[in-house]
């Protein structure tokens, strides 16, 4: 890790380089999302039965108009790689939203006000916390079924604990420092005391625990889509397109890696972002 | 101490029967079993008579309610699917589940720890950094996909390791490889950063001014604080394969009980998914619970009587 | 089984000849096309132990309660029923020798003797009778017992000859017993054996042990069959989800026989060494069935025409299917009772298609959502894409919706999808099948397809003893079917198997169920 050994001004808001490459990574698949319908040489849905298992174009029997080569339904691979980013980036951003402010939310409550809201609070975070995440996710969209909004709903849901125990901890923290007691001394309301003091004083850590927990969702989001349990076809999912190379996987192998590379290079991406958040608050 | 214990330990059962009321919802909602179980050829008298006999004529609560009877006496009723005991299923492949999460973990041990170690100790150097890249990727990867890849590679074109179920050692192979990947990276990452913290603070700088030889150092003082750290997340991590490794299980086919609840799942096999919903999360707790006591026994510091 | 042992050992041949001819429908000893054992008489040893992977494990062991074909296979190694059938699906004696009409309501089976269960109980008549009152028990979560609903009673003329009298006249016997109704021995209908736990029968093989969702395994009988000794001295079946999996199984040489192969792998397969691909028609017909009761326009039937014509069947089975299905040119193919080899497949004709369409009042087409389950039939998302693609060429705007089989049944049944992908068996045209096109009887996947002529027939049919005659009533309606389209005709999908070469001796059926014959290890 560089550190900077010039004293100047704006050094100390520089952060570790961890953190722009993880940027760089996200902003570039999130900007290949949404401009995936210019960018894209062919519709993800549009099938041509007679380009079925086309390899990529470099290889013998390709073509520069399939860069990538063709899925089993003669599909565009790059463009359901350009469309699938959209479903990665949609779940991974809104589920970290959703339950991030969710737990955000639950875990203030509770260690502010504490008695019966924190009980109930802690008892609800411990049953979540006695299962693994993905079980719990896997039973859930079994039951309800498939769909975009619903897989956000879940990866949300399995997600809010983390920040719930973080943000309950952190305000139990900082409740009776001096700013809060002070605020309440000049009879702040109770609203005004949460948001405008102790919700800021929570907030970076739970920053960090956003962008790991981005890369877990992006995983998670995967794994489901990989077991059919994700999003509709015929919009494409990274961890669907992997599933479905799989029945072709010794025949035309670019249907399998493409898509897991994809996923990894987000992953990765995410990781980053974490860990140089993680570096900076260190 | 005690206290917290049983504090503990009763808390379990509230867990399990909140969650048990849970499963039963989803597990109805989301579809009728006796349909699933029935081919579409039967009649529908055939169909509502094998519904009574299931017991799934009975309104919810009914059900429910025979279900904590039964459980209260130790049974979870009976496999729609392979009309067996639930809970022998379950108990038939947890050694299996087991089996390779303790593989998975000593392949993590075996690797993680030296490795984090070395490096750790070389923290700036090429190797630190080219390990530090190799753990990024470990941690990144979809586990499904490293599987496939792996069966692609070994399986089918090499023809080296079988593909999937268990029918000898051999078979563990791909499957605790796979798993091992991410938590050897997370592990890797883990001791290297806490072999750092620990060279940082005084008393390594103090036993090294007492003249301790470097190897000493280093094996005694930061091996045993970075144990605790370690410690605590390879029982998470413990826990996470017991129950979580059910996509990694449906890739190898590997008979355990991740796969079983996703096969229950799929059928609607609502006491098959009841039970491993039951079993893995009194592990899962069990294993946490042992994980606390571990870090208080290793770090004295640490004392659990005042609550959490 | 020692060397001084006795008894003669049977071979099939000797089956086939000391097979008796049988009267009723047809039925004749020819229908047994099994290859013949190599050197008849010689006393061999079984050898080797042979691994079958499918892609679902039983759902039980109880035979009575096994309904998928992957079970039942498994179940027939260790079972035997009254009457059997051979690969091309002809009726074959089997544990009864041969049976005749006797009356309207009452068939006479003669038992085949010399028969013994695995746990020493000689088979007879008592056995048949016992076993059909279990089959009908309410007490057994026996889905099919209402195929016997008809049987009332089971009159035990001698040790080897039963009567069986049904309630007024039920055609299809033969045809029910040749599918139901695994004869059972008295530890078992006593309730001294729990058949979930352990098999007896009188089948080649066996039971040893089942770990449920993992493996079965049996070993050969040590009394020899009566169709011919068992070759191999261990059978063990592995379930593997995984079409590729299964292939690559084959491929490192852990398993012997695997099915169902993924048509997609049948090249690669051909070109592995000691690998052999078997290919069959299969029997069930795979449609899509168009809901007139939730979609307006499939009440015409110039929009079920059009439907038909805008669906390029040809193409589907070129590309999705790799060649790996057989076109249907109406409800069903051949094997099944009432199959017209007269009728043409309806042309890939858009154009005629978007007419008819706009003839019938919607010439701006319609909105349907097109469900299919994912991963039940042979590329079932696959195909349904490309389809909705197809529809949506004419006018007919299509959305795919891909449902998890639970849900995907419940709208079959409660007619809430619009149009969907599905397969129908069809082995028994009778009351479980037929029914789906009768709007007095509305079977379960009956969608609103309203014709007074099909419903008489398909009523008629089950009460005709004549088999000709009962034959061209199934024609007749499957020529009005073919004319007024309630389904999209699609194909028999291609049943395929592949095997190690040095798997012999052993032939595919066309129903898709495994049954050994004389399968052994070179």
């Amino acid at each position: 890790m560089a550190v900077s050994a010039i004293p100047r001004p704006r050094a100390r808001r520089r952060r570790p380089p961890q953190f722009y490459a993880g940027a760089a990574i996200l902003g570039a698949v999130v900007a290949v999302a949404v401009l995936a319908p210019q960018l894209a040489p062919h519709g993800y849905a549009d099938q041509d039965l007679l380009r079925s298992l086309q390899p990529p174009a470099w290889m013998r029997g390709g073509e520069w108009s399939y860069p990538l080569g063709t899925d089993r339904l003669g599909r565009d691979l790059l463009a359901r790689l350009m469309f699938g980013a959209r479903v990665s980036i949609a779940v991974a951003v809104l589920s970290v939203l959703i339950g991030g402010g969710l737990g955000t939310g639950l875990g203030l409550a509770a260690g502010y006000f504490g008695r019966w809201v924190d009980r109930l609070t802690s008892r609800l975070i411990d049953i979540q916390l006695s299962f693994p995440p993905v079980f719990i996710a896997i039973a859930i969209m079994a039951a309800l079924g498939q769909s975009l909004p619903k897989l956000i709903l879940v990866l949300a849901f399995v997600s809010w604990v983390q920040y719930a125990r973080i943000a309950r901890a952190n305000t139990l923290a900082v409740r009776e420092r001096e700013f809060v007691l002070a605020a309440r001394a000049l009879g702040a309301g109770e609203r005004r005391i949460l948001l405008r003091h102790v919700l800021p004083s929570i907030l970076p850590p739970l920053l960090v625990v956003g962008a790991v927990n981005m890369s877990s969702v992006i995983l998670a989001e995967a794994a489901l889509s990989f077991l059919g349990l994700g999003v509709q076809p015929p919009t494409p999912a990274w961890g669907s397109m992997v599933a479905e190379g799989r029945t072709v996987q010794s025949l035309a192998w670019w249907n399998t890696v493409f898509p897991g590379m994809a996923i990894a290079t987000l992953v990765v991406g995410a990781n980053l972002l974490g860990d140089g958040l993680q570096r900076e608050r260190e | 101490m005690i206290g917290y214990l049983v504090q503990r330990l009763a808390h379990l059962v509230w867990v399990l029967l909140a969650v048990s009321i849970l499963v039963f919802l989803l597990v109805h909602l989301s579809g009728d079993p006796v349909r699933l179980l029935t081919p579409l050829d039967a009649r529908p008298e055939d169909i509502e008579r094998v519904r009574r006999l299931y017991g799934l004529d009975q309104p919810l609560p009914v059900q429910y309610w025979r279900f904590l009877k039964d459980a209260a006496r130790g049974e979870l009723g009976e496999s729609f699917r392979f009309s067996r005991p639930a809970l022998e299923l379950v108990l038939d492949r947890l050694p299996n589940t087991a089996l390779l999460a303790l593989t998975t973990i000593a392949l993590t041990v075996g690797v993680g720890i030296p490795v984090g170690l070395w490096v750790g100790s070389r923290a700036g150097s090429l190797v630190d950094w080219a390990v530090s890249l190799a753990t990024f990727v470990c941690i990144s990867l979809p586990s499904f996909w490293l599987g496939v890849l792996l069966i692609l590679l070994f399986a089918d074109r090499l023809r080296w390791l079988p593909a999937s179920g268990f029918e000898s050692p051999l078979y563990l192979v791909l499957p605790s490889l796979t798993l091992a990947v991410y938590t050897t990276g997370l592990i890797t990452r883990l001791v290297r950063a806490d072999v750092l913290e620990v060279l940082r603070q005084d008393f390594i700088r103090t036993a090294r001014a007492k003249g301790l030889g470097e190897r000493v150092v280093r094996s005694r003082h930061a091996l045993r604080n970075a144990l605790i750290s370690t410690v605590t997340v390879l029982g998470l991590q413990l826990g996470n394969l017991l129950g979580g490794s059910v996509v990694v299980e449906a890739v190898f086919a590997w008979p355990g009980v991740g796969w079983l609840m996703l096969q229950g799942i799929q059928t609607r096999d609502l006491p098959v998914v009841r039970a491993v919903v039951l079993i893995v999360g009194t592990l899962f707790v069990l294993i946490n619970l042992a994980v606390d006591l571990l870090y208080l026994y290793l770090d004295p510091r640490i004392r659990y009587d005042h609550g959490r | 089984m020692g060397d001084g042992t006795a008894r003669p050992r049977l071979t099939r041949r000797d089956f086939l000849k000391g097979t008796a001819v049988l009267a009723g429908s047809g039925l004749a000893a020819d229908a047994l096309r099994w290859e013949l054992l190599a050197a008849p008489g010689a006393a061999v040893q079984p050898v080797g132990n042979l691994l079958i992977v499918q892609g679902v494990d039983a759902e039980s062991l109880d035979p009575h309660v096994t309904t998928s074909g992957a079970s039942k296979g498994m179940m027939w190694a260790m079972y035997d029923k009254l009457l059997e059938r051979g690969p091309d699906m002809r009726i074959i004696p089997w544990l009864a020798t041969s049976y005749r009409v006797v009356s309207d309501t009452t068939w006479e089976f003669r038992l085949r003797d010399d028969v013994y269960f695995h746990n020493g109980e000689k088979f007879g008549a008592q056995h048949v009778r016992d076993t059909i009152t279990r089959f009908k028990s309410p007490t057994i979560r026996n889905v099919y017992a209402g195929q016997l609903r008809p049987v009332r009673d089971v009159e035990i003329v001698n040790p080897l000859t039963v009567r069986i009298h049904t309630d007024g006249p039920f055609a299809l016997l033969a045809e029910v017993l040749s599918i139901y109704c695994e004869i059972l021995p008295r530890a078992i209908t006593g309730g001294e054996v729990d058949p979930t736990r352990r098999a007896i029968g009188t089948g080649p093989y066996r039971f040893v042990e089942w770990n449920p969702g993992q493996r079965m395994v049996m070993d050969f009988a040590e009394r020899p069959h009566f169709s011919g000794q068992p070759r191999v001295r261990r059978l063990v079946w592995r379930p593997v989800a995984e079409s590729a999996t299964r292939v690559v199984e084959l491929k490192t040489g852990a398993a012997h026989l695997i099915t169902p192969v993924d048509p997609i792998q049948i090249p690669e397969l051909e070109a592995t060494r000691n690998v052999d691909v078997i290919t069959f028609r299969q029997l069930s017909s795979q449609i899509v069935v168009l809901n007139s009761l939730k979609v307006r326009a499939f009440q015409d039937a110039r929009v079920r025409q059009a439907m038909n014509y805008a669906t390029d069947v040809d193409t589907l089975i070129r590309t999705v299917m790799r060649g790996a299905a057989y076109r249907l040119a109406s409800a069903f193919g051949p094997g099944i009772p009432g199959y017209d080899e007269s009728l043409r497949p309806y042309p890939y004709d858009p154009d005629r298609a978007r007419q008819l369409i706009s003839e019938a009042g919607f010439p701006n087409g319609f909105e349907v959502t097109l469900v299919t389950p994912e991963g039940r039939y042979l590329n079932d998302r696959l195909a349904s894409e490309a389809i909705a693609g197809m529809w949506s060429r004419v006018g007919v705007r299509t959305r795919v919706q891909v449902s998890d089989w639970s849900p995907f049944v419940q709208g079959v049944l409660g007619k809430t999808h619009d149009a969907f992908f599905f397969q129908q068996v069809g082995v028994l045209l009778d009351a479980t099948v037929a029914i789906n096109f009768d709007s007095d009887r509305k079977g379960a996947a009956w969608q609103g397809y309203h014709n007074p002529e099909a419903n008489r027939l398909i009523q008629d049919a089950i009460k005709t003893m004549d088999a000709n005659q009962r034959n061209e009533m199934y024609k007749r309606l499957n020529q009005i079917i073919y004319r007024e389209g309630p389904w999209v005709f699609l194909w028999n999908q291609q049943g395929v198997y592949a095997k190690q070469k040095r798997v012999q001796g052993w032939e595919a059926h066309t129903d898709g169920i495994i049954r050994l014959g004389g399968i052994r290890l070179s």
